[in-house]
């Protein structure tokens, strides 16, 4: 009897102890899964609330400028930025003195106190905004005040320095949905690359919608920063350059105007303005949007007389003419029903390819245009990368229409060679001009001079030629024609005085927008180079819809003028002459 | 019956009235009482080790938030020289000074190379 209960009591304490041991080594294995199999997670959770939103939104890369006076961050200026500011919101069920709060926090913001008022009084309201991107001095006096319904959440507010002068170029950081995105100019051509790659965090949530910190399907990748990129452009350039086309369009009485600027050889932007301009920290606050847009890239228009020193380069490297070619000049060109006449409405006489272009003949440049033959003529128009999209990274980018090229029908070439019935934008009218100053090369104009990426390392824009349009001596000829248009022609207040400088002037009518013909309305170009024999800089300025005066000579001609010669002066190139 | 109830019977090791007869009769009662303590110890040691750690994971945590504050304060000194270095506002503090933009610059010498030979 005795040996049987002793027996007994040992089975039980054994089965107790088997209890135990099974006990332990789950809370063993347990203590196993939290530390070490997931223990990132609860670090990421242990960090903050805070912690791991910036770990889930990536920082916007910055678009920079080189600036030799600037000595921070590698003589990197930032033309877009990310500034950290707090938005405000109020806690209207921890306010005990709506009215009196209201009045304070109106004035310290500035902000309406009605409207705060009809905020801080809903007794069950956890949440109201106050105000987005508060400044860190805003925020300083509203937390003087302790309140405890009032509250701070850090905010990236993407913030642009030089705000007008370079708004066409940067662009904005707008909204689409509730997601904020680029939109027009660079933020939204290389909107992936400034984004960064957001991080993942996935937790099981419960009925109320808060994480469950023991839940198992979680992931945790961290966001990827955006890549920087610094750009081609020249701050004292763009500055003078945009300086001087809203002096332009004021004196002249346009109502926009457009400036490009480049260096020749490489293709590389120096300078891009459009007026009006606008600023990208306060984008909502325009009157007509359509200031967003960058007229050197995204409006094409006919270009006119600018373009007929293109028609010149085809019949002169085709071998059709030469700088000495003459023809008698009627005043008129009758072609099917239509005639086609001189701007002057004048016959000249006998006259040369120079002084075609000297003197800006419509009927010189139809002249030209037959002795190359439609075809050839239609083959280097698209030679030179009319009709495409010069593939620059700013949008939104138009392409131009060269389409009616290639209809039969001869009326449409002989429009077309002095500019009329194609459109093309300024930038790839410079495009084109390329060619020329370049010794008969095209090249592909871009703006991102380098982009740095998160990890440090650079990946640099290697300028890219086009293929060579033009034989060199067409080249050189047609350069020493353009000079003697500054010279000897209508485009002398564009000159530079002891400097070489070639260009051409360009008075295009504006089509009428609802019926077939020309509107009273003419848009003012010129496009030119310096020094021509071996051009530092190409550019082009465009006024739209001038009202004060009657041809390009004589408003974006002076222009042009002022720019050169700052240029020159700024680059340090002493005088062709004396 | 198991060696783990043979350590813990009661029968042999804990005969009330000798103590050296229980040392003698009793080796597992010395092991178990061994193992113990090392495990006793062991913990210890551990706890000192994580107690430690701990430490020094806290300063870890004060000096990284410590550089996140510097890097904040960096950050707006630097956007704080943008805006002051902005050539609109250096344009408008020049006019302020009564700088002038230079015109007509004159060139002194030219650009011929000078080359010297020595006999």
């Amino acid at each position: 009897m005795v040996s049987e209960r002793k027996k007994f009591k040992l089975d039980r304490i054994s089965a107790l102890a088997i209890v135990i041991f099974i006990l332990g080594c789950f809370l063993v294995l347990q203590l196993f899964n939290i530390q070490v199999v997931r223990g990132e997670v609860y670090t990421a959770l242990a960090s903050g609330q805070h912690k791991i939103y910036q770990n889930l939104n990536p920082t916007r890369g910055q678009i920079f400028i080189k600036r030799n006076d600037y000595n921070i961050n590698n003589n990197l200026y930032p033309i877009a930025t990310n500034e950290k500011r707090h938005e405000i919101y109020a806690i209207p069920e921890k306010i005990t003195n709506p009215v009196k709060l209201s009045r304070e926090v109106a004035q310290i913001l500035n902000l309406n106190e009605e409207e705060l008022k009809a905020k801080f009084i809903k007794e069950d309201d956890p949440y109201e905004p106050v105000l987005k991107y508060a400044t860190d001095e805003q925020v300083a006096q509203v937390k003087a005040l302790e309140s405890p319904g009032l509250g701070f959440v850090p905010q990236d507010f993407r913030l642009y320095p030089e705000a007008n002068i370079y708004g066409h170029l940067t662009g904005f950081l707008g909204f689409d949905e509730n997601r904020r995105v680029g939109q027009y100019g660079l933020e939204g051509a290389a909107e992936e690359i400034l984004a960064g790659q957001e991080g993942k965090l996935s937790l099981e949530t419960d009925t109320l919608g808060n994480w469950i910190p023991t839940s198992k399907k979680d992931i945790v990748k961290e966001a990827i920063p955006g890549s920087h990129l610094v750009l081609t452009i020249d701050n004292a350039i763009q500055f003078n350059a945009c300086f001087a086309l809203k002096e332009g369009v004021e004196k002249y009485g346009a109502d926009s105007g457009s400036i490009a600027i480049m260096d020749p050889k490489t293709g590389a932007i120096l300078a891009l303005c459009g007026y009006p301009d606008f600023d990208p920290n306060n984008y909502s606050k325009v009157e007509d949007i359509n200031v967003y847009k960058n007229q050197v890239v995204a409006e094409s228009y006919e270009p006119g007389s600018i373009f007929k020193p293109i028609t010149m380069a085809a019949a002169l490297d085709s071998l059709s003419v030469t700088p000495e070619t003459t023809y008698d000049d009627t005043g008129e060109v009758k072609i099917d029903v239509y005639t086609l006449r001189n701007s002057d409405q004048k016959a000249h006489g006998i006259r040369n390819m120079i002084q075609v272009l000297e003197e800006s003949l419509n009927t010189g440049a139809i002249f030209a245009m037959r002795q190359a033959g439609q075809e050839v003529f239609t083959d280097y128009v698209k030679k030179f990368n009319f009709g495409k999209p010069t593939g620059i990274s700013l949008s939104p980018e138009s392409p131009g229409d060269i389409s009616s090229l290639d209809k039969r029908g001869e009326i449409y070439a002989a429009t077309a060679s002095y500019g009329h019935g194609i459109t093309a934008t300024p930038l790839q009218m410079l495009t084109a001009y390329t060619a020329i100053a370049n010794g008969g090369i095209l090249v592909k104009p871009y703006i991102i001079a380098e982009t740095i990426n998160p990890d440090g390392s650079k990946t640099k824009t290697e300028p890219k030629s086009l293929g060579r349009v033009l034989s060199a001596k067409t080249a050189s000829n047609l350069s020493a024609i353009l000079v003697s248009v500054i010279r000897n022609g209508h485009a002398g207040k564009a000159g530079v005085t002891g400097y070489y400088v070639g260009g051409k002037t360009g008075t295009a009518l504006v089509p009428k927008k609802d019926a077939r013909g020309y509107s009273d309305l003419t848009i003012h170009s010129f496009v030119g180079f310096a020094p021509v024999d071996n051009p530092r800089f190409l550019a082009i300025v465009k006024l739209d819809h001038v009202k004060n005066v009657s041809y390009a000579a004589d408003s974006t001609g002076p222009i042009f003028g002022k720019i050169a010669k700052f240029i020159l002066n700024y680059y340090e190139i002493p005088p062709d002459e004396g | 019956m198991s060696k783990f109830h043979r350590l813990f019977r009661r029968k042999y090791c804990y005969s009330s009235n000798k103590a050296k007869k229980i040392k003698d009769d009793c080796p597992y009662t010395r092991y178990s009482l061994a193992i113990c303590i090392i495990v006793i110890l062991i913990f210890g040691v551990y706890l000192f080790q994580v107690n430690g750690i701990t430490k020094t994971g806290y300063k870890l945590r004060e000096l990284e938030d410590r550089a996140g504050e510097l890097k904040l304060v960096n950050e707006k000194l630097e956007i704080k020289t943008a805006k002051l270095q902005a050539i609109s506002k250096i344009k408008k503090e020049a006019e302020a000074l009564g700088l002038v933009e230079v015109d007509n610059i004159k060139y002194i010498g030219n650009n011929d190379v000078a080359i010297a030979s020595v006999k």
